[in-house]
């Protein structure tokens, strides 16, 4: 997927061969869903080369799950939506094929799964952080709880907000590590007066394109969050000040 | 660590990045170049550069925000959710959520501002 994983685990009695199953999971994600890469299944099928059908099954339960949250979140989540590349123009010749592209989802998606991996091999305090997509659970002894930092828009080496957590996701959107910029599904342009958007619940998969829709939608993102059941959200303004769920547990 | 400080003059929004370096000579005047405007997720960025003799001495990214948008959001009209202003915080984390902020259109404004600069 193109961005460094990190799996941090603080149990001493978890063989690390469970670590190495996590990362194998990993690694065949990227091998099946990189759009990066010319030979996993979302690549074929967006070449036509490949059928849904002849997919492999976890592709029909990424895109379903796709097609439910573009419904949920009234189209700002949509795995259609081109990403721009930093020049910020996109050409798309006339009667191309549709393409997705499902890694709004699939980031989080895949650390949650590795997540019920660590689970399954008696793991219970851990922390895995994808590209800027986080799930803990447990803590870090002798702390008694993870301390998560939101990245600072501006300042590299500062946070925005500091999240005390044990059993949590986080998941975040903004400007990409590749300098891709997430647009509006609806307009084809980035979204205007926002730097990015938190989101954190129970699931990553679902944070994680709850935060891509959020973002896309701009200044009216917050007030969409606000509706969110299960699930605080920040999201910080270009002008600087930030706008957060009731329940957005600040420090 | 490099120290950032964050101005806000309207309508720019102006980055200052790293320290100066050498002062150089003090019979060297400063010329500055500008890179050009380079369109970015926030606005067109811009990176000026001061130069003294042959050391950068400063370097300078603007950014020039977009027009406002037509409805501007009042928190007083959404209750359900609450304000702040962005702080910078140093605190001790294990784990930071985010999209690293590596600008393409920083860096591309820069080499222009570079080569102008003959650099």
């Amino acid at each position: 997927m193109g961005m460094p994983i990190g799996i941090e685990v603080r149990d001493l009695d978890v063989d690390p061969e469970v670590v190495d199953q996590a990362f194998d999971w990993l690694r065949f994600v990227d091998a099946t869903f990189s759009t990066y890469d010319p030979d996993s299944d979302i690549s074929r099928l967006n070449r036509g080369e490949l059928a849904l059908a002849g997919a492999h099954p976890e592709v029909r339960t990424v895109l379903g799950r796709c097609e439910q949250l573009r419904v949920e979140t009234d189209g700002y989540f949509d795995i259609r939506a081109p990403r721009l590349p930093p020049e910020g123009q996109v050409r798309v010749p006339a009667g191309a094929r549709e393409t997705i592209d499902p890694s709004g989802l699939v980031k989080g998606w895949s650390v949650e799964c590795a997540a019920q991996i660590l689970d399954a091999g008696g793991a219970g305090n851990y922390c895995i952080n994808a590209g800027g997509d986080v799930r803990v659970r447990g803590r870090p002894p002798p702390a008694l709880c993870w301390r998560i930092g939101i990245q600072h828009p501006f300042l590299r080496d500062k946070v925005a907000a500091v999240l005390l957590a044990n059993d949590l996701a986080i998941a975040t959107s903004g400007t990409y590590e590749r300098g891709e910029h997430i647009v509006d599904p609806h307009t084809g342009r980035p979204p205007s007066g926002i730097l990015s958007v938190t989101i954190i619940g129970p699931d990553l998969a679902t944070a994680d394109a709850y935060a891509t829709a959020a973002y896309a939608m701009g200044r009216a993102g917050p007030h969409w969050t606000a509706r969110l059941v299960g699930y605080e959200a920040m999201t910080i303004l270009s002008d600087e000040t930030i706008l957060s769920t009731q329940g957005f547990p600040w420090t | 660590m490099k120290r950032s400080t964050i101005y806000r003059p309207i309508p720019a929004i102006i980055i200052t990045a790293g320290a100066a370096l050498n002062a150089g000579s003090a019979a060297a005047a400063a010329q500055t170049y500008k890179g050009p405007a380079v369109s970015s997720v926030w606005g067109p960025v811009q990176v000026i550069i001061t130069v003294k003799g042959k050391k950068i001495t400063n370097v300078k990214a603007v950014v020039h925000p977009p027009e406002p948008p037509s409805q501007a959001i009042e928190s007083r009209a959404l209750p359900i959710l609450k304000s702040e202003v962005l702080k910078a915080q140093s605190a001790k984390i294990h784990a930071v959520s985010g999209a690293t902020i590596t600008s393409t259109a920083y860096i591309k404004s820069l080499k222009g501002a570079l080569k102008k600069a003959h650099m």
